[in-house]
């Protein structure tokens, strides 16, 4: 065993190779023996070396010694008010370094890989007077291993290279980068390129001018624990797209959004494909951890000026800034926790949304809203945001979808829709406390997934048709309509469980003072406060006018559970209940339920059993506790409810009078 | 168990035989008239001062002219090579097999136009093994 100690030292000792390193004030070259080859000198006044063109004159000394070299690599060191670096002697030719103080700045000038890679830039040691200015035109890397840097005249990093730039957190190292307040620079990290944040260990960003971290091109995240604990601007921002793969990013105590990412031109490119020569505005989120926590007035978690797509990880958003008024928009405008100028597609992930902010809302999305899996939990505890009585936002849990004046006036108004909320799977639980848990400017379709929404006004709204053809839905409103739709209402198969507040509002409502109607033509249905009067009921449907809160009930087709619910305590809530299956419908309660799993903020359970219980007598049910109105056939339900504000034949369709729009006619 | 170890050992040799191949212990220096000096380099520094390039090491220190010196490079050769005295028939190269490949007017003559390789150079009475890089 002696002996073979004796030989790895041996080893060791013969390893080390010479180097030259040659010494130009505090930056050292260092060539490595085996590839220096002719080292020439001319006039008496220069020396090169792999390329690299010393004047003699600036040669503080050279020396040879066991120094090891990594090719392709320039480290940096941070000392106080100093800085060092050395170059790796296969790349010294394309790097022109100055240093001053700890102010370091880096010309690099290849234009293609240098022995098949590229250099790699790694930064070390402390300053609180530094930074790292890089140009070039060439893709690199910058690893930051262990780095405290602190520059209080500008970026701690300013890296002007338009081309892609890896910007690579060492495993298990603590790295932090911080500027200055009233600087001219972008952010304290800035990439005028597009910038991979990736590596194992942890970044912590603060930024006193602007935003924390900033790319010109687009920016993705992998692996790393990035914190922005401090921004006046954005704590990320980028232009092109945003990808998160994974990682743990934590972001909190910035001035604007947690995450911005805007077009880089004037429209996007379309591709998107593998996000080749990608300029959509879209943020990816597909894995990892995401925590914001925002508290602005009005600024948004993620914002996304394209598309917004959550694929995976877990989302966590809170927002609690107030809403303004902004004088260029001319617009009343509240927070979000996720928002897009364009679709907004979920399809998994875990997601936890809160706002307390006036007017805000924790998922908007002007286009189409898409939940195709995944867990969405959004609360929102706020009221409405008011700068005037022309200028309002609404603090809704969910919105989507854009409703556009096309013509008319008054109750003549005419409105194109588009975008909306399509749910095909997933999990979505809404709350809101002052207004719609999920409002859709346009269409609402379920076909699938679970709904759970919950709200003093309608718990869910759409603006134009409300479809529900599967998945299991329930709309719990403690001051108004269940389920409301200013459009057609469409029940054609699904598990539904509306409840309303009272009359004269409706389980489940559709706008028929405007000419449209509610459809039952199918599903699994229980609706507190009864259906919308003119309801074409096509499968058949039953009432009961009494039930108790808190009470388990059993919904049976034939002998088949169909739904185990349990009333709501709501303070208020309407008359009769109606049922409906698609075959034989029987009602019981006081059941007891076991097995199966709960839905609906515990409201409901699917595929257990359920035991014991009293049969309820049911009536024969044929549609109408709403208003009616002139374009309906009217009520003709059990009960005789009184008109509603707004329900007569006149009333314009138009309501939520958020924004530019009138204020709401009726609720 | 011994022989296991044994193998290592041989193995780690080879590579530590290996790893001596690349070593370089000498810089050499030759000025423009194809002197050439080679120094140890351990412990070598190098300053460069009043057109003068100073080469310091553990055996002493040794200067060149700035303006005389044509290039430096690493070698594993000790041997500091004095030029051939000038004679007026030149110098004539020999492969290390002894195959004549040329005559030449002078040994920078023979080096501009000679491969890379280990050669024998004879100058009147003089006989050199040189090697160019």
């Amino acid at each position: 065993m002696r002996r073979l100690a004796v030989l790895v030292a041996l080893v060791s000792v013969v390893a080390q190779a010479q180097t030259l390193c040659v010494v130009t004030g505090d930056v050292t070259y260092l060539f490595p023996a085996d590839q220096t080859g002719d080292m020439a000198y001319a006039g008496g006044t220069a020396l090169s070396v792999l390329g690299k063109t010393f004047d003699v004159g600036d040669i503080t000394k050279a020396y040879v010694d066991g120094t090891a070299v990594s090719d392709n690599r320039v480290a940096v060191v941070f000392d106080g008010q100093k800085a060092t670096v050395s170059v790796a002697g296969n790349v010294a030719q394309y790097v022109t370094v100055t240093v001053s103080g700890a102010h370091v700045t880096i010309e690099q000038t290849n234009t293609g890989d240098v022995d098949g890679d590229e250099i790699t830039y790694v930064l070390s040691g402390t300053s609180t007077d530094g930074e790292l200015t890089l140009a070039g035109a060439y893709k690199c890397t910058v690893q930051l291993a262990g780095v405290t840097l602190t520059n209080p005249s500008g970026a701690a990093i300013n890296i002007t290279n338009k081309k892609r730039i890896q910007l690579s957190v060492k495993s298990g190292t603590e790295n932090m980068l911080a500027d200055g307040a009233g600087g001219s620079q972008k952010a304290c990290l800035y990439s005028k390129g597009q910038l991979q944040l990736q590596g194992g260990g942890t970044l912590t960003v603060k930024a006193a001018t602007a935003h924390a971290i900033k790319s010109g091109d687009y920016i993705t995240v992998k692996n790393l624990t990035l914190n922005v604990t401090s921004a006046v601007g954005d704590g990320l921002s980028c232009n092109g797209y945003f990808q998160m793969k994974s990682g743990t990013v934590t972001i909190s105590g910035t001035g604007d959004d947690g995450i911005q990412c805007d077009l880089d031109g004037e429209s996007a490119t379309g591709e998107t494909d593998g996000h080749e020569d990608e300029d959509s505005g879209n943020i990816y989120i597909e894995d990892g951890t995401l925590t914001i926590n925002v508290t602005s007035a009005a600024t948004k978690g993620i914002k996304a000026g394209g598309d917004l797509i959550i694929s995976g990880g877990t989302v966590n958003v809170t927002t609690s800034g107030n809403g303004t008024y902004d004088s260029t928009e001319r617009d009343a405008k509240g927070s979000a926790g996720l928002s897009a100028d364009g679709n907004m597609t979920i399809s998994g992930g875990t997601l936890t949304l809160k706002n307390t902010g006036t007017g805000g809302k924790c998922i908007k999305a002007d286009g189409l809203l898409t939940i195709a899996d995944g867990i969405v939990s959004a609360t929102n505890t706020a009221s409405q945001y008011r700068y005037s009585s022309s200028y309002t936002a609404s603090a809704k849990a969910i919105k989507a979808g854009t409703r556009t004046q096309t013509g008319g006036s008054g109750r003549n108004v005419t409105y194109s829709y588009s975008g909306g909320i399509v749910v095909t799977g997933g999990t979505v639980t809404a709350s809101a406390s002052s207004h719609e848990a999920i409002e859709s400017k346009s269409t609402i379709t379920v076909s699938g997934g679970t709904v759970y929404a919950t709200s003093s006004d309608d718990a869910i709204n759409s603006a134009s048709d409300f479809t529900i053809s599967g998945g299991f839905v329930m709309g719990n409103s403690t001051g108004n309509d269940g389920l409301d739709a200013n459009g057609n209402c469409y029940i054609k198969g699904g598990t539904v469980f509306a409840v309303a507040a009272r009359s004269p509002e409706v389980g489940i409502d559709a706008n028929t003072e405007g000419g449209y109607k509610l459809y039952v033509t199918g599903g699994t249905i229980v609706a507190i406060g009864g259906l919308e009067s003119g309801s074409s009921l096509t499968q058949t449907c039953y009432s009961t006018s009494s039930y108790s809160k808190g009470t388990w009930y059993g919904l049976y087709n034939g002998n088949t559970l169909a739904l185990a619910f349990k009333v709501p305590s709501n303070n208020s809530m309407g008359t009769p209940l109606v049922v409906s299956t698609s075959g034989t419908t029987t009602l019981k309660s006081n059941i007891t339920t076991s097995g199966g799993t709960s839905i609906w903020n515990g409201f409901g359970l699917t595929g257990g059993t359920a035991s014991g219980g009293t049969s309820v007598s049911l009536s024969s049910y044929t549609g109408g506790n709403g208003g009616g109105g002139g374009w309906g056939p009217g009520g003709g339900g059990h009960w005789a409810p009184p008109m509603r504000d707004g329900d007569g034949g006149n009333a314009p369709p138009m309501r939520d009078g958020e924004g530019l729009y009138a204020p709401p006619v009726r609720r | 168990m011994k022989k296991r170890i044994l193998c290592m050992m041989l193995a780690a040799l080879g590579v530590m035989l290996t790893v001596q191949a690349d070593d370089y212990p000498y810089l050499a220096f030759q000025t423009t008239d194809g002197t050439v000096k080679a120094v140890s380099v351990t412990s070598l520094t190098l300053t460069f001062s009043n057109g003068a390039l100073t080469a310091t090491n553990a055996d002493g220190t040794c200067s060149f002219a700035l303006a005389d010196l044509g290039k430096m490079y690493f070698t594993a050769e000790p041997t500091a090579v004095q030029p051939l005295p000038a004679r007026g028939d030149g110098v004539e190269v020999f492969s290390v097999t002894g195959v004549s490949m040329g005559h030449f007017e002078s040994l920078q003559a023979a080096e501009a136009q000679m491969p890379c390789g280990i050669y024998v150079v004879k100058s009147g009475s003089e006989t050199l093994k040189l090697m160019k890089r």
